[in-house]
């Protein structure tokens, strides 16, 4: 019982408030960045909302560079925890990817084509390009898979409908995935989520790191292809394949769609962000580049300010 | 829900007209599908049939015919499906290691209507 109190009391309220309000501190620094925006500074604003996270998770520990604070039961409570979700995670993870694995796949012109559009998108962003498995299975969206060697997926249906220049920015999204290391960024967030389970700022944090995931692998996607709204129309087009092919269509659209609708998705706040986008959004400008490397310190000094000081753990 | 248990389109609009008058025969089902499209009785009682192996319809003799009703309301269909879809094929919040390019949720047809016609727009001003 006292190792349960003690817990809450010195572990678990003081992870919730800390991790509060560092995510105070950094939606006001995201305020600051957003002025004179650029796509340069769009990544910034993903690396901060980490910050959080691991805030929490410090505090949580009774870890903080001013000091160190660990009991036997905080580390047999996060570690315990934080084992089995991993493994639960790492099981599902490789049961889908035997899924994905043993589909039935394309190897035709087709698929040399995308292949080699893979690679000079890859070559624009200086990364490897990814192993393309063009899939008859069907699933309603291209998705990046694994962290080292990450392989990406195509759906038949996708490949059928789409025209070049859709292909080009579907693809580019994906690799901009690759290209910022999304999966192991995102993968690392829901292991926080999982042990801090207990914490709705990390849950929200969890939130906004995917939107803002998607985003910024937009903004990179756009500045490879440099065509925005065959972006946006792509996006849209995906969708209504999507919507088309869905069994659930009909159900969905009469039930639980209702309810959805009010709900502002994150897909059409995509679109519309890319319609809107200022035209000289992608520029690199001397100043640009300055202003960015400003914001760049502003992010370390809030960085390092964060770790230091400790109000409630 | 296994994917065996999800419905295809034709389902999806038998159980429809199902969860609508919630008793009917193959006939009733036939009728008021073939108002609106060229459909088969045989295939209205196939998937029926189909669906009552499936445990979503529930039949019983009645005289001569089959008398079908739902075991299942739309919703808790919808929302397993939507599920199965989810942790399926989107990751839910089961298999996040993979990024995809669109999320699980759906926009209504106005909502739709609208950013179409803002990248319709968007195109003309280029």
């Amino acid at each position: 019982m006292d190792v349960a109190v003690s817990l809450i009391y010195n572990n678990i309220l003081p992870s919730i408030l800390s991790g509060a309000a560092a995510l105070l501190v950094v939606f006001i620094i995201m305020l600051i960045l957003n002025i004179r925006g650029s796509s340069l500074s769009s990544n910034l604003r993903f690396k901060l909302l980490e910050l959080p996270l691991i805030k929490a998770f410090l505090v949580l520990l009774g870890l903080n560079l001013s000091g160190l604070r660990v009991s036997w039961y905080t580390v047999a409570f996060v570690y315990g925890w934080g084992v089995a979700c991993f493994v639960y995670r790492w099981i599902t993870y490789e049961k889908f990817k035997t899924e994905v694995f043993h589909s039935e796949k394309l190897d035709d012109e087709r698929t040399k084509k995308i292949e080699y559009m893979i690679k000079n998108i890859a070559a624009k962003v200086d990364t490897k390009p990814p192993k393309l498995v063009l899939v008859k299975n069907y699933y309603p969206s291209p998705f990046v898979l694994g962290f080292f060697n990450p392989m990406l997926v195509l759906p038949q249906h996708l490949a059928d409908n789409l025209n070049d220049d859709e292909m080009e920015a579907l693809l580019a999204h994906e690799v901009a995935h690759m290209a910022r290391w999304d999966n192991l960024y995102i993968w690392q967030a829901v292991l926080f989520r999982d042990i801090m389970f207990f914490n709705p700022v990390v849950q929200l944090v969890y939130t906004y790191l995917l939107k803002e995931k998607e985003k910024n692998c937009d903004d990179l996607a756009i500045s490879i292809t440099g065509k925005p709204v065959q972006f946006a129309e792509m996006l849209l087009k995906v969708y209504n394949l999507m919507k088309e092919r869905t069994a659930t269509k009909t159900i969905m659209t009469n039930t639980i769609m209702q309810s959805l609708v009010g709900s502002t998705s994150l897909f059409s706040e995509r679109v519309e962000r890319i319609v809107r986008l200022p035209k000289d959004y992608f520029e690199v400008s001397p100043g640009r580049q300055l202003i960015y490397y400003l914001k760049i310190v502003l992010v370390v000094c809030v960085t390092v300010a964060l770790f230091s000081i400790n109000i409630f753990g | 829900m296994s994917p065996e248990n999800t419905l295809g389109p034709l389902e999806a609009d038998i159980m429809q007209v199902i969860w609508k008058r919630q008793m009917v025969t193959v006939q009733d089902v036939f009728e008021a599908l073939s108002a609106e499209r060229s459909i088969a009785y045989n295939t209205v009682m196939t998937v029926m049939t189909r669906l009552a192996q499936k445990g979503i319809l529930y039949r019983q003799k009645q005289g001569r015919a089959y008398v079908y009703c739902p075991t299942t309301t739309r919703a808790e269909v919808a929302k397993s499906m939507l599920q199965y879809v989810v942790d399926k094929i989107f990751g839910g919040s089961r298999a996040p290691v993979f990024s995809h390019l669109l999320e699980d949720k759906s926009l209504s047809d106005d909502e739709l209507a609208y950013l179409k016609a803002i990248v319709e727009e968007k195109k003309r001003e280029e």
